[in-house]
């Protein structure tokens, strides 16, 4: 519940996370992304990261042989047709990156990594490196928190990338701060997943197996009483593809959703 | 300028091929040898484009063709680009460059095969382009034509395809004196396409006026 006081002198708003746990007021720092609060918090990124947080999770593992990237999204609509509304996109050959948060402001990132991706494979001959086009990324993102006339992207982005120095996974927030993991989630069960994430052996997984993982992590996180019908996307970039990063194949995704649906009516049973 | 020599292309039953030798010449300096004038682009592995005249203008149509390819395979529509389509985005470019006084100094075939049906078009430095059963550029148009309008048929197989395209590659190195025996053969068919490993052709130099000379002994035969 969040209680605002509009006022157009200061615009001051009262926030709670969903666990109602922190509140911070934000009275009179908030309005714009160049101002700084007494505290040290730039507010306007903060609540960039609340349109992530309220948003369809996105899951990332790297595994030895590639990188594996899941979405959950929510079907608003039986109007509307499968495998529409993207939320795992090609960046190049070798990258991509799955988003959370508003859907408009993601698709702008992901189309910035895209002609960095394609401006550098120009100008070396060669495909881009996840930290160089995770860097350009981060860059961009941080830009736009730093001058009031525009406002901080609504998205957090995790970048798949298996070019020749090996799969890397990236997530990169608001704020513009990246950080490159072996596993991570973001957007609304984050936290959930995160745990889910940290008992798996990442050594040895393999980006086969990280497909279900991921799929049950997504469907573990779905209430089918609570939420909007749930549609999962899920893409790859390993030694399978060649390192091409495209969506898996229909026959693993319906194996991965099978498994994921008998682990959620197993952990219902319990 | 480095330039390469003919390029040849026939539609057989079920697919198309091309041919080119690997030299890239330095006007009359054979100066380059194993150059691979023919490359698969696209990445629905079902077209080939092979290209003659300046090779860094074919170098750079790939490079074009690549970002296009890859801007393609991000977006991930289901639409992909067919070898026509390339044909003819192909054409516009060159017919545009040379519109500018500037063009990309090449005569390119293209070979695909997409929908169950083989495809072969040429364009050259002007934006003229052709679509046929059989095509030839450079010294091909007047040496190797002729022998494809009389060896072409719509069943060739792969194979009589490969050997009607070697017998002109032959005639070509024999007549052509900016031509070279290893040549490549690009091949396009429902399986994908591929591009062969440069090869030498069989020549014959054993005639009796090359071996026993003449009697005038003037060197003329």
């Amino acid at each position: 519940v969040r209680a605002s006081v509009p006022s157009f002198f200061w615009g001051s708003a009262v926030n709670e996370t969903r666990s109602g746990v922190m509140s911070s007021i934000g009275t009179g720092y908030d309005q714009s992304t160049t101002t700084f609060s007494p505290d040290g918090r730039v507010f306007q990124v903060e609540y960039a990261n609340k349109a992530v947080d309220s948003s369809g999770t996105a899951i990332g593992i790297r595994c030895p042989d590639g990188v594996v990237l899941g979405v959950e999204k929510q079907k608003l609509s039986k109007m509307m047709v499968d495998g529409s509304n993207r939320r795992v996109f090609t960046v190049d050959k070798n990258s991509g990156m799955a988003v959370s948060g508003l859907m408009a402001d993601a698709r702008q990132v992901v189309n910035h990594a895209r002609k960095e991706s394609a401006s550098y494979s120009d100008f070396y001959g060669g495909p881009i490196p996840g930290n160089v086009l995770c860097d350009r990324i981060a860059g961009m993102m941080h830009t736009y928190t730093l001058y009031w006339y525009v406002r901080p992207f609504g998205a957090s982005v995790l970048l798949a990338s298996y070019a020749e120095e090996g799969p890397q996974l990236y997530s990169v927030d608001p704020s513009g701060l990246s950080y490159r993991y072996f596993a991570t989630a973001v957007g609304k069960n984050k936290n959930a997943a995160k745990s889910a994430l940290e008992k798996l052996d990442l050594t040895t997984l393999t980006c086969r197996a990280a497909v279900i993982e991921v799929a049950k992590m997504l469907y573990s996180q779905h209430d089918p009483a609570k939420d909007k019908p749930l549609e999962i996307e899920l893409s790859w970039v390993c030694d399978e593809t060649k390192r091409m990063h495209q969506l898996v194949p229909a026959d693993l995704k319906a194996e991965a959703e099978a498994a994921a649906k008998a682990a959620r009516e197993a952990m219902d049973e319990d | 300028m480095v330039t390469g020599g003919s390029v040849i292309g026939v539609k057989y039953a079920g697919g198309a091929m091309v041919a080119a030798d690997t030299l890239a010449s330095y006007g009359s300096l054979a100066r380059y040898e194993g150059v691979v004038r023919m490359a698969q682009v696209g990445m629905a592995n079902d077209t080939i484009l092979a290209a003659g005249g300046d090779h860094s203008d074919y170098q750079y149509m790939l490079k074009m063709i690549d970002q296009k390819a890859t801007a393609e395979f991000a977006i991930d529509d289901g639409a992909t680009m067919t070898p026509s389509s390339l044909h003819s985005w192909l054409t516009r470019i060159m017919y545009q460059r040379r519109s500018k006084m500037d063009p990309l100094w090449n005569s390119v075939l293209i070979a695909g095969f997409r929908d169950g049906k083989s495809y072969l078009g040429s364009s050259d430095l002007y934006g003229t382009a052709f679509t046929d059963d059989f095509m030839a550029s450079g010294l091909g148009a007047h040496l190797a034509l002729p022998l494809m309008r009389k060896g072409w048929r719509e069943d060739l197989t792969e194979a009589e395809a490969r050997t009607l395209l070697e017998d002109c590659m032959r005639v070509l190195f024999y007549r052509d004196t900016r031509a070279s025996a290893y040549i490549t053969i690009g091949k396009v068919d429902a399986s994908g396409s591929s591009v062969s490993e440069p090869y030498i052709l069989d020549t014959f130099w054993e005639h009796p006026s090359f071996v026993s000379g003449n009697t005038r002994g003037d060197g003329s035969w």
